[in-house]
């Protein structure tokens, strides 16, 4: 099992997180007042206080209706700060806990798990220096979050950059993308790959033939990633994992976070049962089973399978499918004119009559799948196979999800609403890539209609919006401010005619995200019957300016009743 | 190490053709070929597995009677290429099943990766009565042509469906007429036919029947040397000018040339008969050149 590598030293169980056990009947009514609760129920949309019995609402408004409900305490931890429901992570993976195990050497400042800030690392010595300082005591040094468009100098790194920090261990980084890694000598050494005469798109070579280092793509990564501390399984997660990622979750402010690819063999689904179940875990978790290496018909016999087990905390039965790729890899299926930059269209990963019989399986099964699409034309595509299964399989409130759906328009929001569909936009990529977006991928028109939120809703879809963890940093307040504000990372606003309203991004980090995953019976609002999931924010976002949104601090999340503070 | 990668899309044949091997891996052991195989599939849902045959199961990995091992890779193949090469001792050939929408082209790379010294081809497999709706369709055309032109060799399939010699001639002429601009400029692709009927020997290697390359209008000096071209090939069942290619006869040619400034002819041979007729204006300079199909002896 892989340790932690980096300086810091996290803790691999409930002690990580900072539960405040109550010790107290649970039977008897707790009364939250706050300086205000903001609850995303129409009906009810502003409270003082919310009382909280078993776990649920029993009911949100004046201190003193919520007294008049019977024996209570009050709990006035948050009275000076501002409760909403706890933030639904619709799109992330729990591989982001996996990841903190290794030294983050990112463009941009990110928060560990333990609330530490890390610096950016703004050029290739500040990698290589960080990187120094890595534990070397253990056997490999691994990094990731690696962002190098950003460098003033574009130089890219070499093989001889990751020598400079050991030529006796295997040393790997991980680019933000997650396509692309950098190692050292020693590790093309290990895995065969000091060689003159590889000819592989994936292998970039130096000026004497050699590698350079630079693995791109996920064939020549996994040639070398079991040496750098890359490989599947350290990859897929375990209970370490599992606790930083819910320690993320608490500081984020979310209550329930997916986990979008998962192959979920038993192994993986008894330890989340078994992690989960610990009253100290905070997180609701949805984890999808990725279809890959597996017939529909036999894939949808297994989600039901998984359904069976799914527990309050474990919510299992979901599918993930993919129909391309990603923009920023030119992988994605684009319709004309195509890439900006002239490069050819992207692949298919999965065969469109293999789609089109997966949701017809799902579809008679009551089954939810969610399909990634980046592309236009993926998303042409999956709305033509989801087309086709609904004659074959009628069904009402399937609510297939398209996930990304980066380059949707209009017109596709409009048939995605016709066909009882909802969404799952990206706004992060706005901030993080849409520079690129605009001068090499898709050119400025298209960048500007990205993650089109503002059509999304004309169109009456329900809509979430989402980080793809561990792609972009968990955080739906930085998401909301995303789509409100659509600035890229140099400062231009990327389409203001999507952008949406504070009221609109906050409703789709919670209602929208839960409406997507077929929760918003449970989670998603302060209403009576729900789960008691809050987050309590150091201020109110709608008293502050719009631009300041991914300014505000979350002090605590409440989970089924049970309070974890973010500090 | 031989190792042959099975392209083309979803529903081309690739799954049953695997089953066919797998079906045979007895008589391949004892028929002489002596070839231990290796399978890397994309999952076990469609691979036909008589369990009284399956000598142990770990994982990814089936053991089967007659020598023969059986593994999935998912969407992952240099790992399962890991998983199997780490018994290479245990076998001669591999053979690869790709998904319905790889590339040819970036498989063959991954296992050259993988596998630096190992002799590799790759075939794609064409659905005769499919493939022509395939090459149309608006999503997936593209990825279907690249499959066919990545791949070393084309093996048509379902050939069963058409009666007879039609399908040789249904296959030839899709060669001919609509695959012809997917046979990139110099180079040669082996053609084969599944007809279902294969001796055991050949099962694990298709051998090819016919041969197709383009020859490209500027290397046609004039009307008369071609003909003079085709005649003696004829004669002598070798091409004058690929001598080194050994025996072949000429089996069919289809293609439009220009002389001149504006004079367009349709070239066709067939049944042994030289065709050449003027024609008007062609659609676009993308049509010139002949698509000749040999017929190996």
């Amino acid at each position: 099992m892989l340790k932690a590598l980096t300086g810091a030293i996290f803790l691999s169980s409930s002690e990580a997180l900072n539960f405040q056990s109550k010790g107290d009947d649970l039977t008897m009514i707790e009364i939250f007042p706050a300086k205000r609760i903001i609850t995303m129920d129409q009906g009810n949309p502003h409270a003082d206080a919310v009382a909280v019995l078993d776990g649920r609402i029993l009911g949100a408004g004046s201190l003193e209706a919520m007294k008049s409900l019977g024996p209570h305490r009050v709990n006035d931890q948050f009275i000076d700060q501002v409760l909403m429901p706890g933030f639904v992570e619709g799109h992330c993976h729990v591989s982001e806990g996996a990841f903190w195990a290794y030294t983050y050497t990112g463009f941009f400042p990110r928060s560990d798990p333990q609330g530490n800030l890390w610096q950016g690392c703004s050029s290739l010595e500040a990698v290589v220096d960080r990187l120094k300082q890595a534990d070397l005591s253990k056997q490999v040094i691994s990094a990731w979050g690696f962002d190098p468009i950003y460098f003033k100098d574009q130089s890219r790194m070499t093989r001889h950059d990751l020598d400079r920090v050991s030529t006796t261990l295997c040393v790997g980084v991980m680019h933000a993308s997650g396509h692309i890694m950098n190692v050292n000598t020693l590790a093309l050494d290990r895995a065969g790959l000091m060689r003159k005469g590889i000819e592989h798109p994936g292998i970039v070579l130096d000026h004497e033939g050699l590698p350079s280092g630079e693995l791109r793509g996920p064939d020549a990564m996994t040639m070398v990633g079991r040496f750098v501390g890359f490989d599947r399984e350290a990859m897929a997660g375990d209970e370490a994992a599992m606790w930083r990622f819910a320690s993320l979750c608490v500081r984020a402010g979310v209550t329930t976070a997916t986990d979008l690819a998962n192959l979920l063999p038993d192994d993986a689904v008894n330890m989340m049962l078994r992690v989960t179940a610990s009253d100290r875990y905070p997180v609701r978790i949805v984890a999808m089973r990725r279809f890959q290496a597996i017939s529909p018909a036999a894939l949808i016999e297994r989600a039901l399978e998984l359904k069976a087990k799914s527990s309050d905390r474990l919510r299992l039965g979901a599918i993930k499918a993919f129909a391309d790729g990603s923009i920023q890899g030119f992988s994605a299926r684009l319709r004309w004119p195509g890439y900006y930059n002239g490069m050819p269209n992207g692949l298919w990963y999965t065969a469109p009559e293999q789609l089109t019989a997966l949701y017809v399986g799902a579809l008679a099964n009551g089954l939810q799948v969610h399909t990634h699409t980046n592309g236009d034309e993926a998303i042409d595509l999956a709305l033509r196979c989801l087309e086709q299964a609904l004659r074959k399989q009628a069904a009402s409130d399937h609510r297939f999800v398209l996930q990304h759906c980066q380059m949707g328009d209009e017109a596709q929001f409009r048939k995605m609403k016709a066909l009882g569909m909802a969404v799952n936009l990206f706004p992060n990529h706005h901030f993080y890539w849409g520079d690129q977006h605009r001068s090499i991928t898709l050119g400025p028109h298209r960048a500007a209609r990205m993650n089109a939120c503002a059509s999304a809703l004309r169109a009456g879809l329900m809509m979430g919006i989402h980080s793809d963890a561990p792609v972009t940093p968990l955080g739906p307040l930085f998401t909301a401010w995303a789509a409100v504000n659509r600035l890229t990372a140099s400062g231009v606003v990327l389409g203001q005619t999507e952008c949406i309203g504070v009221d609109e991004a906050l409703y789709a980090i919670t209602l929208g995200a839960a409406q997507t995953l077929h929760l918003d019976q449970e989670i998603g609002s302060i209403a009576v019957g729900k789960h008691a999931d809050f987050v309590v924010l150091d201020q109110d976002p709608y008293e502050i300016p719009a631009k300041d949104l991914n300014q505000l601090s979350v002090c605590a999340t409440v989970q089924a009743g049970r309070v974890f503070a973010s500090a | 190490m031989i190792v042959d990668i099975l392209a083309g899309y979803l529903g081309a044949g690739k799954t049953s053709y695997i089953n066919r091997i797998l079906s045979h891996a007895d008589d391949l052991w004892h028929s002489g070929s002596r070839q231990r195989l290796a399978i890397l599939v994309n999952d076990f849902g469609e691979i036909n597995i008589d369990r009284q045959r399956i000598v142990a199961q770990q994982g990814q990995m089936i053991d089967i009677a007659g020598g023969c091992i059986c593994c999935t890779f998912g969407s992952d193949l240099v790992e399962g290429l890991q998983t199997v090469l780490a018994r290479s001792a245990e076998f001669d050939r591999l053979m690869i099943e790709c998904s319905g929408v790889a590339l040819p082209g970036a498989v063959k790379g991954t296992v050259r990766l993988c596998m630096p010294d190992a002799v590799i081809k790759t075939t794609a497999l064409i659905h005769l009565l499919r493939i022509e709706q395939q090459l149309d369709d608006q999503y997936i055309g593209d990825t279907v042509r690249l499959q066919l032109q990545q791949a070393d060799a084309w093996l048509g399939t379902h050939a069963d469906l058409i009666a007879g010699e039609a399908a040789e001639t249904a296959f030839l002429d899709l060669i001919g007429k609509r695959l012809k601009r997917l046979l990139a400029s110099k180079r040669v692709i082996e053609l084969s036919l599944n007809k279902h009927r294969y001796h055991q020997h050949e099962l694990s290697n298709p051998k090819p029947k016919w041969r197709s390359f383009m020859v490209e209008q500027r290397n046609v000096s004039s009307l008369d040397a071609l003909k003079q071209r085709f005649m003696q090939w004829q004669h002598s069942n070798q091409d004058p000018e690929r001598e080194s290619q050994g025996k072949s006869r000429l089996e069919r040619v289809k293609g439009y040339l220009l002389q001149g400034v504006d004079d367009y002819y349709w070239v066709e041979w067939a049944n042994g008969r030289l065709k050449i007729e003027a024609t008007p204006l062609i659609k676009s300079s993308d049509e010139l050149g002949l698509v000749v199909i040999e017929l190996l002896l």
